[in-house]
């Protein structure tokens, strides 16, 4: 093994050359394949031989098109139950001889439907066929492995590439939103191009760990975030494995699932030209409980200071005070003189009422180019398209700018060897509204927090403070520039028709240059006189597979596909980053305008960063045997070593087997001819997840440090050498269901996912220098089911309605703590209790009971259900939702009439709980800043029955407690759209364009939901004040020359 | 030869990349001085000596405050929250890496005498900052009035996954003695040339704190009196000039802060004026007009909302670095209170002689007053030590050393003088690592 190791460096270095090679080869090809593109107009329709001999034969003719009359080139037309058949041609028409005995002709297509035709007596057809989401005969890549849709055993699904496109937000993960049954998404911002989405495939298996799946783009490993540099119109297809039958080949990185994203591919022909263009504007809502207006706050301060007159928690409060002792009589000579130089503060701000939230937010405007290529002769296939994507948000501030381009080339050299590139490279530029994520959105640079807190009795032009948000846009700025190049070159060999070698080397690199600066004007710069950050990271992963794949049918029944290979992997990242002080008053975006370069100021520049390194060597195989498309067995074996494990940790061995059974192509089921397939399938398997793992957590180690300006060392972490990756253990059981000649399309899933040895912090002595040690403990079990259905309930030659709807129920549960919970067998940690038997994200907190009308204090339930105001004597209680979703999924409809679409997209998730932490600031006495007005209700005078406990609350000044979890279950209608495709007859008047789609679509137009904060839609369980997602409306064409 | 390297083992054996092993830091003596370096950097003790000043009455909650603090200022902490959370954790993990150190010694051969002289400084440094750690612990966490009550887990060792349960008051302070006497013939200062590092008289200086607590007022004014021989109090020309770092007269311990660190006059308030703590009114109307230290402590300015406040300015810092200045930890003028403290029991003469000695170099035109009682006496001393020593970690403690009541008028509660609320509680999350100790939580709690 070790011998081949070294060798396999040597590939390495080998294999990095070949690779900027090819891809410079690639820069060369481009313009040949273009030019083969485009030079060979000739069609190279295949004709099946025709190899009756019947003497009553007779010949039909006719035409193939689509529900816009546009012709379908190539579609396949076979004599049903023969192999006889023909395709179309350029103009979709095709002739073809049948025998006398022949009834049907079935007609086929890529991408459509297949439907059977009976053919009477008729001499000429003219036939439709409709768009479907997905062919049985398509050829799927599952794993390494080659087979036909139909043959497949596991749970996978797939979102067509034209479904993915329509949406105008930038984030890859939005447009899957409610598409996919199991599949649950919820964005946490609407900053443009944000990466703060939270994606879980089956539930949450892993508390410490990563929940995030694995994605896989063209066959190669990337980074889950950062896809916001790729251009969605790329995209052929998105599959979701589910199941362990189709994920367990990942082995230690498949536990969360797989997303698996192919880019588009040149075809045969004629060159294809596509432009689309998006032209959108995007707003926020008002926040749902109304803020105080200027004299409301006055009012506001007045009551509080009416409370507690030491109290300087609000600007006005003393001056309201002296006010108040003024009016009573018993104000001072000194208060009293006090009180008369603040008079005129006093009178400004009641003649003030400014509307931050007016002064924060713009009217987001989104403008997407977007132009494509692809083509190619028999040889040469080439799929090359650039775009410009340019969005302001609805936050002022905020906005994207992303220029991409791709090129996907396959060169076939000869009969056996192929080789092909993909590669793209995405440059996004980003200023930032939102400044971070969860917790670090509180601070005085997220300006929608800054905006709602800010007094509304001050002017936005005469406040030199730094609470001041149009002092944020105008003096800070944060932008991020981000450079993705995911590439990857392979060559293919094909030996025989049944036995093909590809190796394929793939880089996913990344580079971040982050920059932050703050005037040297903004009253947060008095003591360094402004500064400017600059951050930059690099992050370097490749993946190198080498495959043998085996595909062979005997017999025509039996069906044998298969593959072994063996892969490295390798991620590199390092960052660096620095600080300078005393910023020069006009340049301000440039490191040049930092004062003190050579630290001889008080404030010398700081760096920072660091760097880190793992891989991962895998060897696998994986089989599928179908025996007469009926039957289905599959298995995988895959060992995977990583660099993150010690010792016999190091490696471990993930297998998969499942089996499905076609029941629609028995012969007993051939009288329901209406049923297609009926599949019945099973899969059981492991994967493991080591993601959420730093590197070298399994070492324990100092860190370098300084002090008085000496360098030292000091211990940073406490590794654990025993350390290893959770592992899940998958059954899954399922049902597909195709009827009507694919115009009913059903799937059930029920899976049981256990995953064990859970990465958890174990809670130790804190005498040890160490609050918590990493280690594995415990188990996660989510069990569910997973129901879609679609369908076409009408359809005719003009009018087309499409439904489409998916539900999950997951059910999450703690099976195991290890042997470190408490007797009792359960721990809490944070807000949350995890106990056996409990979800997790089971909220635990002490339980709200109001306001005590005598005191105006915050009210507890204590052990025995009375009312106790000191929190301490109040216990923790489980009586909450969980914050883990258990219902989720998403419906959708579509009106087609001619060249007509309308379609809706909604997206839903009940039951479950989640902090609200922005109701917690804002409704906080504690907290500077203005306040919902209904802070006005706050208690005052004994007696007084309200939810708002009164100013400076002695006993709980701000009670973190069960009156701010709330259902966040919603329903969402996440998009709406309109559009139309004028037909060949209207389009042949001009004269380059050969199809054109112009459509208008709203997004985020309606959320139907009882939580109270700005969108129950969040990416964590608690909600902190994030950029509320915008309503977009979009108008965009779609041209095809 | 790094290809050799890296071939010779597997794929997937990755070296760490931002972090060194026991095998490294402790292969010399140069590498152990980096390691105490490192423990010395671990000290960031803000907000240890913010707490004590939150608990004390010697702050009112300023106006941006936004809740900082706030279960210790209202005295509301219970075994789930609380700073004492952080005062445990930052403790001991300051602890665990002087035990490294004193540990990781005893595998190092010198190469010479010199480098003899590092390694028993090393020593008797880590020593040093052990005791001054657990000392600190003993008062926040245990009634240290009590020898044979629960103190703290005094650790010695290098632990890892051993759980120690509390020892006794008693022997937490045998402990301390001992390590602080162990460490003072190994210091390589005998007097704080660099108060940045430990010598042979903040360890003193520290012992004489210590027998105050203990009460052994004899053991405390020896080592009191032999710290102030060698390093007499700032006068009171001299005194403002060590607060701004232009002096370390009579500085016997401090941490050294520098631009980006840890500035320990941000517990009171911000660079942009916000206001998180001020000083009380008690405090400042306790001070004479004359006194030197309150134009040096207390300062006028305007916080963030433009509302004029009275400001701490002990750790003013500079325009630059508002609130950055060197950490006092030992200064002789405690010295001379404690002195004054110890003769008070057993001879007034000399306990008045020892305050006025102190007084008449902080108070302008200072004329001497003799009280004739010791609760007299004592009562100055508190008083003293009050003015003298605020926000230095010392007015919670002498409050309870006292056995007196903490008044806090701006939100009119008391700290009463059995409320269990004076110690503080064992953190939750101590309980849930350590078996032992879950069963010695303070009482109350």
């Amino acid at each position: 093994m070790k011998k081949l190791l070294v060798n396999l460096h040597f590939f390495h270095g080998i294999l990095k050359v070949t690779y900027i090679a090819a891809f410079l080869l690639s820069i060369s090809l481009t313009v040949s394949a273009n030019e083969g593109g485009l030079g060979s107009r000739a069609m190279s329709t295949k004709m099946s031989s025709t190899s009756s001999q019947q003497q009553n034969r007779r010949t039909i003719k006719g035409l193939v098109q689509d529900k816009n009359h546009e012709p379908i080139i190539g579609a396949s037309v076979v004599v049903k139950g023969q192999k006889v058949g023909t395709t179309t041609d350029i103009n979709g028409t095709f002739s073809i001889e049948v025998p006398a005995g022949a009834t049907k002709l079935t007609f086929s297509y890529v991408g459509y439907s297949t439907i059977d035709v009976d053919i009477n007596q008729q001499s000429k057809l003219e036939v439709t066929l409709f768009e479907d989401v997905v062919s049985l005969q398509d050829v799927v890549v599952v794993g390494y492995n080659i087979i036909k849709r139909g043959q497949v055993t596991g749970a996978i699904d797939v979102v067509k590439g034209d479904k993915i496109a329509q949406q105008s937000s930038a984030v890859l993960e939005d447009r899957l939103q409610g598409k996919i049954a199991g599949l649950m998404i919820s964005s946490g911002s609407g900053q443009p191009g944000s990466d703060d989405v939270k994606i879980r495939v089956r539930g949450t298996g892993s508390i410490n760990g990563s929940n995030t799946p694995l994605y896989i783009l063209d066959g190669i490993m990337v980074e889950a975030a950062q896809f916001a540099s790729l251009n969605s119109d790329d995209i052929q297809d998105i599959q979701v494995f589910k199941d362990a039958s189709a994920t367990a080949i990942y082995g230690s990185r498949g536990a969360n699932g797989v997303i698996v994203i192919t880019t588009k591919k040149g075809m045969e022909g004629k060159t294809q030209v596509n432009y689309s263009l998006k032209v959108g504007m995007s707003m926020l809502r008002d926040p749902k409980s109304r803020m105080m207006t200027g004299a409301e706050n006055i009012l506001y301060q007045s009551y509080c200071v009416a409370q507690n007159p030491y109290s300087k928690s609000f600007p006005l409060m003393r001056l309201l005070g002296l006010e108040q002792k003024a009016a009573a009589g018993t104000i001072s000579a000194s208060e009293q003189l006090e009180l008369d130089a603040g008079a005129s503060r006093l009178s400004t701000a009641r003649a003030t009422n400014t509307d931050w939230i007016g002064e924060m937010t713009q009217t987001g405007m989104t403008m997407d180019h977007s132009i494509t290529l692809s083509g190619g002769n028999d040889k040469t296939k080439f799929y090359v398209s650039g775009s410009f994507l340019d969005q302001k948000g609805s936050l002022k501030g905020s906005e994207l700018k992303r220029y991409s381009a791709r090129i996907n080339l396959d060169q076939k050299i000869n009969r056996m060897v192929t080789f092909g590139v993909n590669a793209s490279a995405g440059y996004t530029n980003s200023r930032f509204a939102d400044p971070s994520t969860g917790q670090g959105r509180i601070g005085w640079t997220n300006p929608w927090f800054t905006a709602l807190l800010a007094y509304p009795y001050e002017s936005p032009d005469n406040w030199y403070n730094g609470d001041n948000p149009t002092l944020i846009t105008k003096y800070f700025s944060r932008t991020s520039n981000l450079l993705r190049l995911v590439g990857s070159s392979y060559l293919d060999i094909h030996f025989t028709d049944w036995l093909r070698f590809k190796t394929n080397f793939g880089i996913d690199y990344y580079n971040r240059k982050g920059m932050s600066s703050l005037d040297r004007k903004h009253p947060k710069s008095v003591s360094n006189k402004g500064y400017l950050s600059q951050s930059t990271s690099d992050t370097r992963r490749y993946t190198w597979t080498n495959t043998l794949n085996f595909n062979k049918t005997f017999n025509d029944i039996h069906t044998i596909s298969g593959v072994a290979g063996f892969e490295l992997f390798d991620g590199v990242y390092s960052g660096f980053n620095q600080t300078g002080y005393d910023l020069d008053e006009f340049m301000t975006d440039t490191p040049a305008g930092i004062g003190d370069k050579n630290g001889t100021s008080k404030n010398p520049p700081r760096i920072g960063g660091g760097k880190t390194h793992s891989n991962l060597l895998s060897t696998f195989t994986q089989w599928n045997y179908a025996y007469d498309n009926k039957y289905n067995v599959s298995g995988s074996l895959r060992y995977d070593e990583s660099s993150k494990f010690v010792g016999s940790n190091k490696g471990a061995i993930f297998w998969s087997v499942g089996a499905a059974w076609d029941l629609g192509n028995e012969e007993f089921m051939r009288k329901f001819h209406k049923i297609d397939q009926l599949k019945i399938r099973a899969s059981y398997g492991t994967t493991g997840n080591q993601d959420g793992i730093s590197d070298f957590s399994s070492f324990d180690g100092y860190g370098k440090v300084s002090y008085n300006g000496k360098p030292g060392y000091a211990n940073n972490e406490l590794g654990n050498a025993n350390l290893k990756w959770e592992t899940s253990k998958q059954f899954d059981f399922g049902i597909d269901l195709r009827m009507f000649q694919n115009r009913l399309i059903a799937t059930v899933d029920y899976y049981n996912k256990k995953t064990q040895d859970l990465l958890m912090w174990k809670k130790i002595s804190q005498v040890s220098g160490f609050s918590q040690i990493q280690t594995n403990a415990g188990s996660v079990r989510n069990r569910g089911v997973e129901v879609s259905v679609s369908g076409s309930p009408i359809r005719t030659k003009d009018f087309e309605w499409n439904i489409g709807a998916n539900i999950t129920y997951n059910k999450n549960g703690i099976t195991d703590l290890g042997t470190w919970a408490n007797e009792d067998n359960r721990f809490v940690d944070g807000d949350f209790l995890y106990e056996i038997g409990k979800s997790l994200g089971t909220w635990y907190m002490v339980e709200y009971a109001g306001v005590n009308p005598k005191t105006g204090e915050a009210w507890f339930y204590d052990q025995k259900g009375g009312k106790t105001e000191n929190i301490s004597d109040a216990p923790f209680v489980d009586k909450f939702k969980s914050s883990e979703v258990p219902w989720f999924g998403g419906f959708n409809t579509k009106l087609s009439y001619k060249g007509f679409e309308l379609s809706a997209n909604f997206t839903f998730a009940f039951n479950y709980y989640i902090m609200n932490s922005s109701r917690w600031y804002l409704d906080n006495h504690n907290f500077n800043g203005n306040k919902p007005a209904y802070m006005l209700t706050m208690w005052r005078k004994e007696g007084d029955i309200t939810r708002i406990p009164r100013f400076d609350a002695k006993n709980n000044p701000s009670p973190w407690a069960s009156q701010f979890l709330e259902d966040a279950s919603f329903l969402k209608l996440k998009t709406l759209r309109f559009s139309y495709t004028p037909s060949r007859r209207v389009l042949d008047k001009m004269r380059f364009v050969k199809s054109m789609t112009v459509f208008c679509q709203g997004e985020n137009l309606a959320t139907w939901t009882k939580y109270t904060g700005q969108d129950p839609e969040v990416s964590d369980s608690v909600d902190y004040m994030s950029y509320p997602l915008p309503i977009n409306v979009t108008f965009g064409i779609n041209l095809n020359f | 030869m790094s290809m050799l390297a890296v071939t010779s083992c597997s794929f997937t054996d990755l070296e760490p990349t931002d972090k060194i092993g026991d095998a490294e830091i402790f292969s010399s003596v140069s590498t152990l001085e980096q390691g105490l370096i490192g423990t010395y950097a671990k000290m960031s003790l803000k907000t240890t000596v913010g707490v004590s000043a939150i608990l004390s009455d010697d702050v009112y909650k300023g106006g941006q405050n936004g809740g900082a603090g706030d279960d210790s200022y209202q005295w509301t902490y219970s075994a789930s929250t609380g700073d004492h959370n952080t005062l445990w954790s930052s403790y001991y993990s300051i602890i665990s890496m002087a035990n490294r150190v004193i540990k990781g010694a005893e595998g190092i051969t010198p190469a010479n005498d010199n480098e003899s002289k590092t390694k028993d400084n090393c020593v008797g440094s880590a020593l040093f900052i052990r005791a001054l750690t657990h000392f600190d612990l003993l008062r926040y966490f245990s009634d240290f009035s009590k020898k044979d009550g629960l103190g703290i887990p005094y650790s010695k060792d290098r632990i890892i996954l051993e759980t120690l349960g509390r020892n006794t008051v008693a022997e937490c302070f045998s402990f301390l003695e001992n390590d602080l006497e162990t460490a003072i013939p190994l210091l390589s200062q005998t007097t704080p040339t660099d108060p940045g590092y430990a010598s042979q008289s903040a360890a003193k200086a520290l012992l004489a704190r210590i027998y105050l607590y203990e009460q052994d007022y004899d053991k405390a004014f020896k080592y009191a009196s032999e710290v102030l021989a060698s390093n007499p109090i700032a006068n009171i020309d001299e005194y403002e000039s060590i607060w701004s770092d232009e002096s370390n007269k009579e500085v016997l311990f401090e941490l050294k802060k520098l631009s980006g660190e840890e500035a320990i006059g941000s517990i009171f308030y911000w660079a942009d004026n916000s206001s998180l703590f001020e000083p009380s009114t008690e405090l400042i109307n306790s001070y004479d007009a004359n006194d030197i230290r309150l134009k040096t402590f207390i300062g006028d300015g305007v916080d963030r909302d433009g509302v004029a406040v009275k400001r701490v300015t002990k750790y003013k810092g500079t325009l630059e670095n508002v609130g950055l200045v060197n950490q006092k930890m030992l200064r002789s003028s405690e010295m001379l209170l404690i002195m004054a403290e110890a003769k008070a029991y057993t001879n007034l003469s000399e306990g008045n002689k020892y305050l006025n000695q102190l007084r008449s170099q902080r108070i302008k035109g200072w004329s001497e007053v003799n009280y004739s009682t010791k609760e007299e006496l004592l009562n100055q001393i508190l008083l003293e030590r009050r003015r003298e020593l605020c926000y230095e970690g010392h007015r919670f403690f002498d409050m309870r050393r006292f056995n007196k009541a903490i008044y806090k008028p701006m939100i009119g509660k008391t700290l009463e003088v059995n409320d269990y609320h004076r110690i503080q509680p064992i953190p939750l999350s101590e309980m849930q690592g350590n078996p032992v100790i879950s069963k010695q939580q303070n009482e109350g709690y």
